[in-house]
Parts: C-alpha cells; structure tokens; sequence
C-alpha cells in the first residue's frame, strides 16, 4: 500500500491517492510521486506511526505498512480513517488496536498538510515534478489497461510484456464526468473512487456513494474503473448494477465512427460484451431520474466490504401519488451469466401497488427470469432464495410489516427449495 | 516485541524471511504439485519443465541425498511424492530456475502417469471405513452408562465444525544457503527451527551440526508454522545442495493456501445428561477429527481435545471417544487452540440444547456447573486456584449479561424482521505441551564488555510479544535498563534441540530459561561485587578483569509434570487459564446475515508483563475465534480440490465486521513468567460465542431450529435457518 501523488496540468498541488503496491505497475506510477511507509518515518516516525504504537495495534507487523499509508491518506484527505484503512487485512489484532489508532488520529486536524509528514528535503522533489503529460489517444489504442485491479492478479506469473499499453487512466477525455440535457456522462476510465466522490451523480442518485464503499476497498476504487467493471463483465459487477436499474447505455468508438447502446445491449454472455475489434467503450451516459424515483442497493457477501457479492440487486423505481409503482427497472448480479437486467420481473410489477400478493407473484416471475450456478459464493438454491428476499427489501423499503407479511410464517418464501446444507460443488473451473 | 522491534515493524524495515537479499548466484524455486487428491504415477514427466527458459534443474523423490521424510511425530511424510500422491497439492518435484515466476510457470507443466481413484475427504467415511491415523482414543472418568439412568434430562446432537485457513499475511518462505564447509544456512519462517532443522539434516544427509537455522521474526503463525513450514525450508535446502546456490523457496498466496494444512474440521455426536436442578451429571460425545493424508500433529491436537472435552466443568461421569481420521486432504495441522476449541464446542453445543429443552438460559446452566477449587479434572489432575467463578462474577458485574438478554428480547419483540441474540462461553485451558518431552527450554545469555545485554532462546516473534516478555524477565533478574538488554533472533547454533514456539508456552519456557541463565550470570557479578557498590558497568569490567564468566547457557524443564493418559492420573498441566466472555450479535432475518456487535471478556491473565501485549493477544484471538465460527469457510469441490483458495474467497475478519472487543485482564499472582499466565491460545474459545448468540437471535424466529450445530455461520447457512424447510415436524406449519 502507497501514497501515488501526481499534478495534472490544471491543478497547482500534487493530488495523493491511496493505491495497491501490487496493483501498480511501474509504469502506471511514473511521473508520480510515491510514498512508503519507510519514506514517512525517514527520520523519526510519522505521526500515523507512532498512533499505531501508543495504541498497540502491531503485533507481528506485516500488514502495518499497508494501515501506515491507508491512514496518513486518510490524514492527507479528510477521509474518516476507519474507512480509509478498510481493505487492509491484519490478522493478529482483532482490528481493536487498530480502531483506537482510528480514534486517535480523530483528534488531528485534517486535511494535514503534507509538511507534517514529510521532510524539506523530500517535498523539494515532489514539489518539482512536472504535471503529469496526457496519454495520447486516438480512440484506437492497440494494447490498453485500465484499472487493471483484476488483469494483474490473474497474471501475476506471467513474462513480462514487452509494449507499454496505453494507460486509459491518464487519458484526460476518459476521466471526466460531465452533464448533457438529461443526464449525466462519465468517461470509461473514471475510476469508482471518482463516481463515488462525485458531486454530479450524488446530486443525482444519493444512494450510490454509500453502495460503492462496499466496491473493493479505497485503494481498488482510486484504481479500478467504471469501463473496466463494465468491459470486465463478471456477473456481480458492482457497478453494472445500478447503471442498469439506472437505465444507463454505452458510448463506443469504433473504426465506423460512435454508436450508443443500452447498456444491457452491452454484455452478451459470460465475461463477454459487445465490443468488436478496434471499438473502446468512451462512456457511460446516464438519464436523469424522474421525479419521485428512487434507487434501492441491495448486496449481500459473506463479508460486507471486500468481498464479491452472493447475489445484489439494483433498483429504480417510481411510485406515483396514488402509491402505484409506475414504473421499475430492476437489475440482478450472481444470478446469471451476466449482469442481468429483470424485464419480466419488472412487467409483472408496473403498474401494482407494493402489497404482499403482488410482490410474491413477482417472486414467482422472478424465479423463472434467473439462472444462478452453485459456486464458491453459495449453492444456486441459496443465491435464488436470497434474491427474492433482496427484491422484498427493496419494494418493502421502510416497511418492515409489509416484508415480514410478505415473508409469512418459518419456510421457504421461493418454494423450489434451498439446501439445508451447501450442495457440494462439482469439479472444474469455478470462478 | 521489544521496543525497537515495534520501531522496525512500524517503520516498514524489519525484514521479514522473503525480504532477506538473495544471495549472489541464487537461484528460486517452486513445488510441482499433484493435482489429484488420490492417485498413483511410475513416472514423473519433467522434460516439459526442464526445457523451459529460464529453468535450472527439476529435481524429484530419487534426487534427495538423504532420506525423504520430514514428518516429526511419525514417519508419514515424504517431501516429495514417491509413486503415490495422498492429496490435491501434496508435493512431487521442485524446480529450480532463475526467476520465481520462471520456476512457477515450469512447476505447472510437470506431469506424471496419474493413475487416480476416488478420494475420501469426509472423516465420517473414512471412520466408517476404519481409515484412522492410529487407534480411537477414549478418556473416561465415572460411570456414565449407569449415570444416565439418574438424568431428569437427556440432550443428545450433532455438531459439524469447518476448517480454518491460518492466514498468516507473511506466506510460507525459506532461503537455503551453501556453507564454504559444505554445510547450510537455512532461512526459515518456522515457529519450530530445531524440528525445521533436523528435517533438513534428514532430507539432505548433512549432520545436524552442519545445518544452522535462523529465524528473525514471523509474520504470524497460529500453529501453521509449527510443522508446515518444514517442507520449505527442505525443499530450499535440498536445491541448494543440488546446485550449489543459495535457493528461496516462497509460495504465493493460492499456492501456500492450496498447499498447506488448516485447523482441522471435526464432526461429533453428543449426550449430555443433566438432573432436575440443571446439574450436569452425564456427558459422553464422540469426537471425529479430519486429519487430512498424514499424521502432521493430529494425535497431540486430538489429545488436547480429549484433555479439553469437559471446558470450565464439573460433570462426574464422562466417556469421550476421540480418532484422527486420515482423509485425501492437505494434512491438517496446529492452529491456535490445538484441537480444545473444537472440543469445547461440542460440550457447548450441548448445553444450549439442554438449555432450550429445560427453557433455561445457558447461562444459568453454565454458571452452576462452573469448575471450583478442589474439583478434579475427569483426567485426574486437581485443580487449585480456580478462577472460573471469579471470572464469571467479574464478567456479570461489568458486561451483566443476563441484562443484556433481556435487552435484547425487548428489542426483538418489536422488530420483526432484525433478531439480537446474546451468548456467554467460559474457557478453561491447560497450558504445557501435552508431550512432555516438549516442556523444556534454553537461553543463552551474554554480558559484553560494554554493559550490554544478549539474549538467545528458541522463542520465535511472531508478533505474541514474546520478546518483550523475555527481555522483561532479563531486564528483572540483572537489573539492568531495558535499553541494555536485546533479545536476539533464534538461531539453532546459539542455543539447540528447542521447542516450537507454541502451546501458549513461549514465554513461559524461554523466559525461565533466560532468568535461570541471567541467575548464573548475577551469581559471579555478585562475587566481585558482594555489597552491590557498584553501577552496573563497573560490575561487568570488575568481573571481566576477574576473570569471571560473562555469558550463561541454562536449561528450564516445567518442574512437576507428570501424567498418564492410560491411568488418567498426575499432572499434564503447569496450570490452567480461565476465563469468561459475552458475546452479542444481531441477525438481519430478511436478507440472513449477521452482525457480531460486541464482546465482553474477563480474562485471567496473573500478572501481566506487559498489558497492551496481553490485550492485544486476547483482543485478536477471540476475533480469530469469531471469523472461525462465521465468515471463513474452507471449502473443497468433491475432487478434494480447496476452491476457498485465496483471500477473495477465503474471509477473514476486517475492520468493519470485526466487533469491538472490550477485555477486562483479571489480576492475580499466578505461576508463569514473573506471574503472568499465558495468553495465546485460551481466548480463541471466546469466539465460539458468535456460533450461539447467532443462533440465539436465529432461534427467536424458528423455534424448529435443530439441536444439530454447524460452523461457520456463513450468510447461507444463516439463510437456511431462517428460511430453509423446517427443521422438524409439531413447529409452527407454513
């Protein structure tokens, strides 16, 4: 875990993100500045530091760098320290240590300026760096990367390549987040941290920036990207989601010039989308909500943050005065070999009143429109079950009686049964 | 950890076995492994390896010198396989080449003319078909076939209790490096270096005279470094041998998981007899222990079970049944506990059943059945300075737990769809290795010249503090500054034939050790100075000029253990640890997943060296106890293949859903280092809480729930609890 900080041409100051040693290529860092924790207790140590010693949260030690560079990005940012270290595993603690270090970096003022952690000497060079040059872009790159959160682990063995790819990330047109009449247009290299930060899309849909916290941890989100998690394709792409409840489409350049697409046009089957040779994914425009929309996150992992969700769903709905559903789009991950928008499901709801009756027909449409596998996150009767109760949270939102209605007596709501044991699962490639 | 070594850690430059510079000329390598869980070759093919750039030398069983056997408790393990594979992962040739990724990427193209059968990786099967690793063992005090007669109630279940991945965050590693006289210097992360070292005597044909192993310090180890880090320490050594070139052996984290043992799973059944006043009278269970395809420390962890069946109770008739079943699964291995959590479950689950069936708290049940001074344990020893009643007092009177219910029953009446659920595990736990032989220590100890101090024993750091704890058991025998004495890293030259660093023992072993040296040492600076006149560097030149002895080696063995498991008499324990903790959690009924909120804990710790370490060390292993019980889950597909194979599908505890854990340390003088008790194992009992106050809160909303337990509480098992098919017939009709 480091400190990345680098300077755009139209900013004064060097930016500091919190990023992955392991996700980081040399190349993704150069032109940057990098802060370790060695270089933070390059005379005495920092601040962080010495919290963590007075609060006894190191025991063997290995993970501590990690929690010295979350936390003083913490310090740096403003970021609230329990979030900023999340992601970091420690395995001696028990984490209460680590929370009273939290607690005691609570007391310092922040941001901290960087001239509290760093000596003279160290910010004379940072302060020098050049801002960082744009990537050129054609809109045909060759060979390119992205977040690559999910590209480097699976070929961490492999020979070194020999073509430097084009960094999408530090491609300025790619970055941005932008409003057009109706709606909002984020770039396919803007990363979660970027979407979950901006104020565009909070104004827009306030739900999502405390859903993203469960997306990685910060230093996968200052990383990965919105067209990566989209291109990438898993079936419980944690952005995909909401974009499709959301009724977002894709902007794709290609040799004939852009087209857009509805975003669940997009992905075709398992970890395959609709990109033909030489098209990137530009952009992701999203139409504004009606009036009286709202979006309901659901996920469930067996961890809540850091984990790949068993099953999530993403809804956006509209109820209308007189307490119709108007209208819905519903979206499912892990259920399916793609991020799966629910038409049918939808249909049966449009137009009801969120009533017991109505909501266990749509259970029963829901079941027929879903298709989970056993997998290492749950047996597919368990994914099934558990995303007809997600479906029941969200239509009975703020309702707990309508839920525990709709839910009645011990037993199974999705009568095709859950396993009362995990099914074994079968051999062959799981993930 | 001494001060400085917290400074390094903190800093980002203690250097851990992997960041140790590779030698000139070195060289990495890595396991080809099989990948059937049961199969048999004649050939290995490693043509396909050896021909890939970068790769040096693919070695396999009919390359090592000495003899192929690494196993310390029986002679069940070969460092590489020989014409027959026990388990997905077992290792079969190693290959040598100049990158660690040269060497990965050729150790995945070994083959061999496999020949598979069908693996067994259940222990109840392999029970039934008599695959056990020696014969079932059985403890029994009482008469507990006629005992039940006198029952007023009769609980009998079943509990099936998962694996646990250790997760040390500093992987398997190990660096071999030739010696100018032929012999090696072998780099291990090990909690055990003489046992590491003697499997690389072995497997390499050196004389252990000619092997020194060193170990700085351990990025954690929970027991997975007891054993398991044995094959790569010899497999580092064997490369070196072959080639000639230092050799770093430092699998990956999928590799070091899939390869590797865990804690292991048991699966029992119980019967708890209790009177009409909720005395335990009556307990027998049989508890089966999945010990994957080798001995590894199976029969001692199943002893410890044994010693460990009946907790922190007084129950007159007891018969525990106990068999180490071999499975086609990595080995399993120590892990925190060594067995007595899993056993202590078993009993737990019980009582929750009797509970429900009386329609009494548990608590109250665990409470009047408590162990008191004078009680004798049902494997003979006499208990004295009890403290499980005071540990209990003292957790009511801070944490009321019985409030706490209440609390929380309030709170369920009127929420329908979200469930709290409150529960109460007491520990009692022996320390000593049960083999006694393992109950002894040495120091070695070395004034210099200048005042200052150095201090050898086999106690590994592996962040337990034990250091710390050893340099203040020095620092009180010379009377000397702190910043005087420093305790050095275990290496098998300066002090031989040590004792792993685990059983809770380390400091207490290593540091009487240390005191025993530094009393040899005070005994001469005493001669040159009888009126103690002098400051303390004064008394060291003084004695140097008198020629008096300025270093001490000194050896501790427990005094008074003596036991036998045949006759189940004498004392297999120094002493016991007690303690109590309080466990709340709180159940999300519409979408089946949990929260573990809080936890209380009194702990008996005698005279803390150093309470921010004793703290931290109760403080992480109830959490441990707690990811145990519900989010890591170890999983294998039916061709025994770990598909739980890193830490994205392996959970283990994180900032967020680990619960706050407020620890009160209950002091009294005890009979440990200057005190103290040990602290490293008991209080991962306390995380069994979360398995039955999960339960509790589940219970509120299916009255049906079976008396049958299974760990962990993964959100799909809570799911199915909650909204599975009923459990059994005459509960509430859907």
């Amino acid at each position: 875990m480091v400190l990345i900080g680098s300077r755009s041409a139209d900013e004064p100051d060097l930016v500091y993100e919190l990023h992955n040693s392991c996700l980081t290529t040399v190349a993704m860092a150069a032109g940057s500045h990098v802060i370790t924790a060695e270089g933070l207790a390059a005379t005495e140590p920092g601040p962080v530091q010495q919290a963590l010693v007075e609060a006894g949260s190191v025991q063997c030690g290995f993970c501590t760098p990690g929690f010295v560079a979350a936390l003083t990005w913490s310090l740096l940012s403003g970021a609230e320290p329990r979030r900023a270290a999340a992601g970091n595993l420690c395995r001696c603690t028990g984490y209460t240590g680590i929370r009273r270090a939290c607690d005691l970096l609570a007391s310092y003022p922040i941001p901290l300026p960087l001239e509290a952690l760093l000596p003279e000497s160290v910010l004379r060079v940072a302060r020098a760096l050049p801002p960082l040059e744009p990537e050129p872009f054609d809109g045909h790159p060759r060979r390119w990367l992205a977040g690559a959160t999910d590209e480097i682990p699976h070929h961490r063995h492999a020979t070194s390549a020999n073509r430097r790819p084009t960094l999408l990330r530090r491609v300025p047109e790619l970055r941005r987040i932008t409003e057009y009449p109706g709606g909002v247009e984020l770039g396919s290299a803007v990363t979660a941290s970027q979407v979950q930060g901006s104020e565009l899309v909070a104004a827009r849909w306030p739900g999502l920036p405390e859903y993203l916290e469960q997306f990685g941890s910060p230093a996968v989100r200052a990383s990965a990207t919105l067209g990566g998690n989209l291109v990438h394709a898993s079936p419980t792409a944690d952005l995909a989601l909401p974009l499709l409840a959301m009724g977002a489409s894709v902007v794709v350049s290609g040799a004939v010039g852009r087209r857009e697409a509805p975003l669940e046009d997009f992905f075709l089957a398992y970890r395959k989308v609709d990109l033909r040779s030489g098209e990137v994914l530009l952009s992701v425009r999203i139409p504004d909500p009606l009036p009286g929309s709202r979006l309901h996150l659901e996920r469930v992992a067996k961890r809540r943050y850091d984990d790949t969700a068993s099953a999530s769903l993403a809804v956006r709905l509209e109820v209308n005065p007189a307490g119709i559903l108007s209208d819905l789009r519903i979206a499912a991950g892990g259920v399916a070999p793609v991020p799966l928008l629910l038409v049918r499901t939808a249909h049966a709801l449009r137009g009801t009143r969120p009533e017991a009756a109505t909501i266990r027909r749509a259970v029963a449409v829901l079941a027929a429109e879903i298709a989970p596998i056993d997998d290492v996150r749950g047996s597919a009767a368990y994914k099934r079950a558990l995303l007809a109760h997600l479906l029941v949270a969200a239509l009975a939102d703020d309702r707990p009686d309508l839920a525990a209605e709709v839910l009645g007596p011990p037993g199974p709501l999705d009568r095709s049964g859950t396993s009362p044991e995990a099914q074994p699962v079968p051999t062959g490639p799981t993930r | 950890m001494s001060t400085d070594n917290l400074d390094l850690l903190v800093r980002g430059t203690a250097r851990f076995t992997a960041d140790l510079p590779l030698p000139a000329g070195g060289l990495h390598a890595m396991v080809a492994v099989s990948p059937h869980a049961r199969a048999t070759f004649t050939h290995i093919d490693t043509a396909a390896a050896a021909g890939q750039s970068g790769v040096r030398l693919v070695l396999t069983a009919a390359d090592i010198p000495g003899v192929n056997q690494i196993s310390t408790m029986a002679h069940d393990e070969l460092l590489l396989a020989d014409g027959e594979v026990h388990c997905v992962g077992q290792p079969v040739a190693l290959v040598i080449a100049d990158s660690a990724d040269a060497a990965w990427r050729a150790a995945h193209v070994v083959t061999a003319d496999w020949v598979a059968h069908a693996p067994i990786v259940d222990a109840r099967e392999a029970f039934a078909r008599g695959d056990v690793l020696t014969p079932p063992r059985t403890f029994a005090s009482g008469d507990v076939d006629t005992a039940w007669a006198d029952c007023a109630l009769v609980v009998t279940g079943r509990i099936d209790l998962g694996a646990q991945e250790h997760a040390y965050l500093e992987t398997q590693s190990a660096l071999a490096i030739p010696r100018d006289d032929g012999g090696l210097l072998v780099h291990s992360s090990t909690q055990s270096p003489s046992a590491t070292q003697r499997a690389v005597a072995t497997v390499t044909g050196l004389p252990m005279n000619l092997v020194e192993l060193q170990v700085a310090r351990l990025g954690g180890g929970f027991g997975g470094k007891e054993e398991q880090a044995t094959p790569w320490a010899a497999l580092a050594a064997l490369g070196a041998v072959a080639t000639g070139r230092p050799i770093r052996v430092a699998p990956d984290r999928r590799d070091d998981m899939r390869i590797t043992g865990k804690r292991h799973p048991y699966t029992a059944d119980f019967r708890l007899g209790l009177d009409a006043d909720g005395t335990f009278v009556a307990y027998e269970a049989t508890l089966l222990q999945n010990a994957g395809c080798t001995t590894d420390l199976s029969s001692a962890i199943l002893e410890r079970s044994l010693f460990h069946a009946t907790n922190a109770y007084a129950i007159p008739n007891v018969r525990i049944t106990a068999a180490s079943c071999r499975t086609n699964l990595p080995s399993n291995t120590a892990f925190r506990g060594f067995g007595a959590p899993q056993a202590i479950a078993v009993l737990e689950s019980a009582i929750r059943a009797a509970g429900r069936e009386l329609g009494v708290p548990a608590m109250q049940l665990q409470e009047r059945n408590l162990v008191s001074e004078g009680d004798v344990t049902y494997y003979g020893m006499p208990l004295t300075d009890v403290r499980a009643r005071e540990c209990w007092a003292e957790l009511v009177a801070r944490h009321d737990p019985a409030g706490l219910v209440a609390k929380a029953e309030a709170f369920n009446t009127s929420h329908p769809l979200v469930r709290r659920g409150v529960d109460v595990v007491p520990v009692c736990f022996g320390i000593a290795f049960t083999a006694r032989p393992l109950n002894q220590a040495e120091a070695l100890v070395h004034v210099y010249a200048d005042g200052t101090v150095s201090v050898t024993t086999g106690a590994v750091e592996m962040g337990q503090g034990v250091s710390a704890k050893i340099q203040a058991a020095a620092v009180h025998e010379l009377g000397v500054a702190a910043e005087l004495v420093h305790v050095e890293p275990t290496t098998t030259s300066r002090v031989a034939n040590v004792s792993p660093t685990a059983a809770s023992t380390g400091a207490d072993l290593n540091g009487a050790a240390a005191i025993q040296a530094c009393r040899v040492i005070r005994a001469g600076l005493d001669k040159v100075d009888p009126d103690g006149e002098l400051e303390w560097a004064e008394r060291v030149e003084r004695a140097r000029v008198e020629r008096i002895g300025l270093s001490a080696l000194a050896h501790y063995a427990t005094p008074g253990l003596s036991s036998s498991t045949d006759t189940l008499t004498g004392r297999p324990f120094a002493y016991h640890v007690y303690g109590a903790a309080v466990v709340e959690s709180t159940v999300d009924v519409l979408r089946g997943t949990a929260r573990v909120d809080r936890v209380g804990i009194v702990h008996d710790i005698g005279r803390s060296i150093d309470p921010r370490i004793d703290r931290g060390q109760v403080e992480g292993a109830v959490v441990q106890g707690i990811g145990w019980m519900t989010s890591e889950e170890i999983r294998h597909d039916t061709a025994g293949r770990l598909i739980t194979d890193s830490l994205a599908t392996y959970k283990i505890p994180d900032l967020d859903s680990a619960p706050d854990v407020d620890v009160t340390l209950l002091q009294r003088e005890s009979p440990g280092l200057l005190g103290s008790k040990a602290v490293g194992e008991p209080p991962l009992v306390y995380g069994l809480g979360a398995l039955f106050a999960i339960r509790a809160a589940i219970e509120t909303v299916r009255s049906d729930l079976s008396t049958d337990v299974v760990a962990p509480m993964t959100p799909e098992r809570i799911f199915t609890l909650l909204h599975g098919p009923l459990a059994r017939s005459g509960a509430s009709d859907a």
